[in-house]
């Protein structure tokens, strides 16, 4: 058995660590509402001359989002980056999941993943699991002074 | 004025998971199982890595990442036994694939296991895919029994359940039947092992099952590699 350390000895012998401030590191709500708004500017992006009236998502139990603290971080990072006029909705929707086995979908209303139907553990979720980015409503630019 | 609506209907972590996908790839060709420890602060993280940093010594290499707000002290601790590096997170709750990049990075070791230990918190780190081959939530049973209902998607997102600090369960009221059934109703095919780092309770099996997650990785012993829970078709993936 080899004794001692096993790593090579060029290995610097004080600790390394590496420090993220908030550019890299961000409480998780923003990191998310952070790659949320990013995929809306690059859809924005594609679409010159107009901009970003809403913005739906939708988020479940297992989505891991408080959706106020997102919310809030979008809705400062959307007028941050240009497009002060979106405005984010957030659309609650429950756990759906489906059997691996006997192929049955079903909602979760208490969180028990366990298929109704035949007992089976292995199910997959299909819906309320993740901040899924819906739909994007743009509006022409030029109009954008004029009465709707 | 004419609007227009886009339809997405995507998962916004789309790209990240794809970049974590491709990691855990990276890391399945090197041989190396890259495990990440989710657990509420003081769960026993850093005693569980002393201890099995001790136990495989000699028998497999090991390196850890380690996530905490602030200072160094876990790796300071982790230093005599294995090599590893400090995340510093300033503050911040989770750790990201960006993070363990740099922390990889700087490591530049190809051990048989790496381990990253998370931020303390059952919150924030479930929603953030390392690269990992192997999620393990700690429970300590200092903590109580009902965390697995409470902190559901961290207990979804894993594979294993070590409840620890076994030691103590003549002390404190905290019935395993209880935690595992709630556990396995949110993630029926979650394993689970009972140990104690400071006893040494437990800490064979763990070793053990360690040692049959990586062979299970290698190309050679198994045609597929480890199923990641949100990556087997949840939704996130598709
Ligand atoms: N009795 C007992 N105490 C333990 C055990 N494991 C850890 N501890 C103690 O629990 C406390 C926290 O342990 P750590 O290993 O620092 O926990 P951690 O999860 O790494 O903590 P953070 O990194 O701060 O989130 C320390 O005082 C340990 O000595 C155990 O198996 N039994
Ligand atoms: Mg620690
Ligand atoms: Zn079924």
């Amino acid at each position: 058995m080899a004794q001692g350390p096993w790593w090579p000895s060029q290995q610097p012998r004080h600790v390394q660590a590496v420090r993220f401030f908030s550019d890299d590191a961000a409480m998780h709500e923003v990191s998310l509402a952070r790659a949320l708004v990013q995929q809306v500017r690059a859809i924005a992006a594609q679409h010159p001359g107009c901009h970003v009236t809403e913005v739906r998502v939708s988020v479940g139990p297992l989505s891991g989002v408080e959706p106020a603290l997102l919310a809030s971080a979008a809705q400062r990072l959307f007028a941050e980056h240009g497009h002060p006029q979106a405005r984010l909705v957030v659309q609650w929707v429950e756990l759906l999941a489906r059997c691996r086995c006997c192929g049955q979908q079903f909602e979760v209303p208490d969180l028990v993943l366990r298929c109704p139907g035949c007992g089976a553990g292995q199910v997959q979720v299909m819906r309320g699991d993740a901040l899924r980015l819906e739909t994007v409503q743009l509006a022409e630019a030029e109009q954008a002074g004029a009465a709707p | 004025m004419t609007s227009r609506v886009i339809v997405v209907e995507r998962d916004v972590q789309y790209q990240p998971q794809q970049a974590a996908a491709e990691v855990r790839r990276r890391w399945a060709a090197e041989g190396t199982l890259v495990v990440n420890l989710l657990s509420s602060p003081g769960a026993g993280k850093t005693a569980l890595l002393e201890a099995t940093a001790r136990r495989l010594m000699g028998q497999a290499t090991l390196a850890v990442l380690t996530g905490d707000p602030a200072t160094d002290r876990d790796a300071r601790r982790l230093a005599p036994l294995v090599p590893v590096v400090q995340l510093c997170t300033t503050g911040a709750c989770h750790l990201d694939l960006a993070m363990v990049e740099r922390g990889s990075t700087a490591l530049g070791l190809q051990p048989d296991y790496l381990f990253i230990e998370n931020v303390g918190n059952l919150v924030c780190p479930a929603s953030f895919d390392l690269g990992e081959h192997l999620r393990v939530l700690l429970l300590s049973t200092t903590e109580g029994d009902d965390k697995p209902a409470k902190y559901s998607k961290a207990f979804r997102t894993s594979h294993a359940l070590v409840v620890s600090k076994l030691d103590l369960l003549p002390y404190v009221p905290f019935s395993i039947e209880a935690a595992v059934a709630d556990a396995r109703n949110i993630q029926p095919e979650l394993d689970v092992l009972l140990l104690s780092a400071r006893s040494g309770q437990g800490m064979d099996a763990w070793c053990h099952y360690l040692q049959r997650k990586r062979q299970a990785l290698l190309p050679q012993m198994a045609a597929a590699p480890l199923a990641w829970p949100m990556e087997a078709g949840e939704s996130a993936a598709s």
